[in-house]
Formats: structure tokens, C-alpha cells, sequence
């Protein structure tokens, strides 16, 4: 019994790898484009301020995006 | 205002303020925390403690856009003009959303008529400049502030952004400013805040600050 508990753990820890490590390598690799895409377009954000409007920057979206990421990676029933 | 990086205090008890029709100038050797401050003042950074103090309205946590529909201006230490739009661009959703916008005696004032149709990456480093304070001039605003907004300009240019500062100020806006051009901004300002170690001190007029020991010692080079 205990060895089929190992098993199944070792498999389980296989699993979450081998699905997880791409998804956040994923994840990483987009947070890194957007805010490169947010450090270009930093400027137009001052200026649209100016004009009173608020415009929900790309770190705060990309956080966004982390954050509803990870809670999905956690619920699924690995 | 009260703002630390970590354990490292940046802002300590830190004040500035602009008042109506004159130009208020904030000095600091560089790490001072006059960038902070503004960054603060404006939302951009979340502070320990502090309130914006904006006509009527107090705010805990400010936000530039809502400080914007107000009437402030804020011309930032890095560009403010969006890279894909004209200047002309610029000042037409500047009149769609302002109606008010004085346009076309700002582009007198700065001389920036000419190069309308350039984007920002089309002017030089001057000319842009000249074409940021077209933007701030045109909405009228009633506070203005600009962080250093002499970097980097050649005199002419720099001339030309010392008289638009003041026909902004003649008209009634508070216009507040820092730099490390000391000259000109003793020439131009009407009151002089310096800032060291985190904190500010209202020394008075340029004059009444030249006289200041401390601020002679410590900011000025021994043979200002």
C-alpha cells in the first residue's frame, strides 16, 4: 500500500512538472513582453493622464493575468 | 508626505506647493527625493503618509488623471508625447477632450507652429521639449508641474521654455518645477523650496535663498 502511495505521489509530482513548468515558463515569457511592450508605450500613458484618462496599465493587466493563472494551475486537480 | 524604499527612508515629512500667477521651484542635489515627491503627489508611488492637497480637494491616494480633469498639468522628466501621433494630433484630443484649450497661442508662445506635423521622434531634442510645454501651455492648466524641464536644452531653447513658464504664470497658473540649472531657475522662480536629506525647507525668494548658509554650503558650488 505504501509503495503504490510513493508511486502515485511520484507521478502526481511528474505530472505537475511536467504540466505546470511550461505554463509559467509561458506566463513568464508574456509578463516580460507585455511590460517590454508597456516600457514603449509608458509615454502615451503620461499623456493620456493628462487628458483625465485612466487606462489600466500593462503591469497591472499582466499581474492580472499571473494572478488568474496561478488560481486556475491551483484548482485543477492535478 | 512620508515614503521609504525598504528601511531606506526617501521622504520625511517632505512638503511642496504651487501658488496661483508665480513659480515655485524645488531644488535638491540629485537623490534628494524631489522626483519621489512629485512621483508621490502624483500617484505614481503609494507613500507612507501624505495628502495632495488640490483646490478644494484632499486626496489620500492621488491619481494624476483625476488630479488632470482638475486642471493640473504634468510634464514628466522623461517624454510625454506618444511616439505615433503628430503634434497637431496631440493638441486636437487635447481640444476634443478640453474644448477650452488655448492651442494656437501656445504654438505662438513656444514656436512650434512649423513642426506640427513631425512626430516626437522627428524633432529634436529641444524641439521637443518646446512641443511638450505647446501641449502643458494649451490646456491652460491651473497648476503646472514640470520635473526638470531644462535638461538637456541649449540656451536658445532653454530661453524659449523661460518665457513660455512665465506667460503661463502671468496668466494665473501655479507652475512648479525642479532642475539643477541653477541660474536659470533662480532667474525664473518666485519661490524656492530646497530639499535635502528627504525634507523640504521654504527658503523665500531667490534672493532670500542666496543668503541661505546652509543651502549655499550644501547645494551651491563655492563660487555661485
Amino acid at each position: 500500500m505504501f509503495f503504490f502511495g510513493t508511486v502515485l505521489a511520484k507521478e502526481r509530482a511528474r505530472a505537475i512538472l511536467a504540466l505546470s513548468l511550461p505554463a509559467t515558463l509561458g506566463l513568464i515569457v508574456l509578463i516580460g513582453a507585455l511590460a517590454d511592450l508597456d516600457a514603449r508605450r509608458r509615454d502615451e500613458y503620461v499623456f493620456l493622464a493628462n487628458l483625465g484618462i485612466r487606462r489600466v496599465t500593462v503591469p497591472a493587466l499582466s499581474g492580472l493575468v499571473a494572478a488568474v493563472a496561478e488560481i486556475v494551475l491551483r484548482l485543477i486537480p492535478w | 508626505m512620508w515614503k521609504s524604499f525598504g528601511r531606506r527612508p526617501i521622504l520625511r515629512d517632505a512638503s511642496a506647493w504651487a501658488v496661483p500667477s508665480s513659480v515655485t521651484v524645488l531644488l535638491g542635489r540629485n537623490g534628494s527625493g524631489k522626483s519621489t515627491l512629485l512621483r508621490c503627489a502624483l500617484g505614481y508611488l503609494r507613500t507612507f503618509a501624505g495628502v495632495v492637497i488640490f483646490g478644494e480637494e484632499r486626496y489620500r491616494r492621488p491619481l494624476l488623471a483625476r488630479l488632470a480633469r482638475d486642471g493640473l498639468f504634468y510634464l514628466a522628466d522623461r517624454r510625454l508625447l506618444a511616439r505615433s501621433l503628430t503634434l497637431r494630433q496631440h493638441l486636437s484630443a487635447l481640444r476634443q477632450r478640453y474644448p477650452e484649450a488655448t492651442v494656437a497661442a501656445s504654438l505662438e508662445t513656444f514656436g512650434t507652429a512649423p513642426f506640427q506635423d513631425r512626430r516626437p521622434h522627428e524633432l529634436s531634442g529641444g524641439e521637443e521639449r518646446r512641443a511638450e510645454l505647446t501641449v502643458a501651455a494649451a490646456r491652460a492648466p491651473i497648476c503646472l508641474i514640470a520635473d526638470e524641464p531644462f535638461r538637456g536644452l541649449a540656451p536658445r531653447d532653454a530661453d524659449v521654455v523661460t518665457d513660455g513658464l512665465r506667460a503661463l504664470a502671468a496668466g494665473g497658473t501655479a507652475v512648479l518645477i525642479t532642475g539643477h540649472e541653477v541660474r536659470q531657475l533662480l532667474a525664473l522662480g518666485d519661490h524656492i523650496i530646497w530639499m535635502t536629506g528627504g525634507t523640504t525647507h521654504y527658503l523665500g525668494p531667490p534672493a532670500q535663498a542666496l543668503e541661505h548658509r546652509l543651502f549655499r554650503g550644501d547645494y551651491l558650488t563655492t563660487t555661485f
